[in-house]
């Protein structure tokens, strides 16, 4: 009975030993199999903002105008801040920034001839205004209304002493000035002598919009 | 003593000879433009002096418009002053001509020159200059009151000199021509 009795024991014990041992293995097989799940996890992370940034550079890259500069440079900041080891991505940083890049001149470039039909339509209508007021100094007679034209055509200019030349012949490549003189003095001129016989050549004007020189030319 | 003396002569002779050779040729276009100018400034002369002479000119106005007409003539330039009543011809200097023209004694004076031509055309001289003679012819009259007191037509002739000069403005070197009145000559009184 003794004999029975430790036998059944001793089985016991190898099967409590086995069960531990099976519990054992088993709760070392699933922390390892939750190891791996998360490691799969990174990888499907890390490869969706590949795509994602992929999706990204080509919408840049193909952008036909739509989306704003801003924008586009905005995404590429964050996208380079990411530093994917990808050449893929590399490449599609670089075609992106010199998408970027382009856009960036053909704006500053549009705007600089946008300014420049400004200043040239500017720089058209303080030729004509000018040449009113030179109009109405020689037709004018009356001395006190010459001092308000000579005063209001001053405005224009950035002081009395402007500069004026006058072309009197272009003759060979050669330019040949009348002696120069001032605004004033030539303002008083066509009230003095009442001939207008020259016509507005250039002028030239500062930041203010005011006159600096002005060039004319014998009709 | 004399060596030097004569030294001096062939250089100086030397040098003149290179100022005559070394003008430059001036087109005929450039010619006609630097005649035409000339011209311009006896025109402006004729308006000036007809301005200081008007009684209704202000005398602030007067002033200012002596001193432009000034700036017209070389240093030292007279003005030829004739009468129907004298035989003699006085010259002034050209600030006393001016000046006694704004104080005549009338109550209106009317000046206007008329046939305003070259009488011997800018010829360029061995020192680069251009020197011609224009003649022109005055109307003058002086009214006092509602009477024509005094009228005549006189002649005159005036000296012009045109120089090339250069000047900077705005770092551009600038070629000009420098057109300056010399004096005025009465040729010729008629009443």
């Amino acid at each position: 009975m003794n004999g029975r009795l430790r036998q059944m024991f001793h089985f016991a014990f190898i099967l409590l030993l086995l069960g531990a041992l099976i519990t054992g293995t088993s709760g070392c097989s699933s922390k390892k199999k939750a190891g791996k799940t998360k490691e799969v996890a990174a990888v499907h992370d890390n490869t969706d903002q590949l795509l994602k940034a992929k999706g990204q550079l080509l919408e840049i890259i193909n952008d036909d105008g739509s989306i704003p500069l801003e924008t586009k440079e905005a995404t590429l900041r964050e996208i380079k801040s990411q530093h994917f080891d990808d050449t893929e991505i590399t490449d599609l940083i670089g075609l992106a920034a010199q998408k970027i890049k382009e856009e960036k001149e053909r704006m500053a470039q549009a705007k600089q001839i946008v300014q420049q039909d400004i200043t040239e339509t500017e720089v058209t209508n303080t030729k004509d205004i000018l040449y009113g007021f030179f109009n109405d100094l020689v037709s004018n007679k009356n001395y006190q209304d010459s001092e308000v034209y000579i005063n209001q055509a001053l405005k224009m200019f950035a002081n009395e002493s402007v500069p004026v030349l006058i072309i009197i012949s272009q003759a060979g490549g050669m330019v040949d000035y009348d002696e120069p003189t001032t605004i004033r003095k030539y303002l008083e001129y066509l009230d003095d002598t009442k001939n207008n016989s020259n016509l507005i050549n250039s002028i030239k004007v500062n930041e203010e919009g005011l006159i600096t020189e002005l060039e004319l030319i014998k009709k | 003593m004399n060596r030097t003396f004569i030294f001096s002569i062939i250089v100086f002779i030397s040098f003149s000879g290179a100022q005559v050779f070394a003008q430059p040729e001036i087109s005929p276009e450039r010619k006609a433009a630097i005649d035409s100018l000339a011209l311009e400034k006896v025109r402006d002369l004729s308006k000036y002096i007809s301005i200081i002479g008007n009684k209704e000119t202000p005398w602030s106005e007067a002033n200012r418009v002596i001193e432009r007409t000034l700036e017209l003539f070389m240093p030292g330039s007279q003005m030829g002053v004739s009468s129907l009543f004298l035989d003699e011809v006085k010259y002034y200097g050209i600030r006393e001509y001016l000046e006694r023209l704004m104080q005549l004694n009338y109550d209106k004076v009317r000046i206007q020159w008329f046939n305003i031509q070259y009488i011997s055309d800018l010829e360029q001289q061995p020192d680069g200059r251009f020197v011609g003679v224009i003649t022109i012819f005055q109307r003058f009259e002086g009214i006092t009151g509602d009477q024509l007191v005094y009228k005549d037509t006189t002649k005159k002739d005036i000296t012009v000199y045109v120089e090339r000069k250069q000047t900077q403005i705005g770092g551009r070197l600038i070629g000009f021509w420098d057109v300056l009145l010399g004096d005025v000559r009465v040729t010729e009184t008629l009443p």
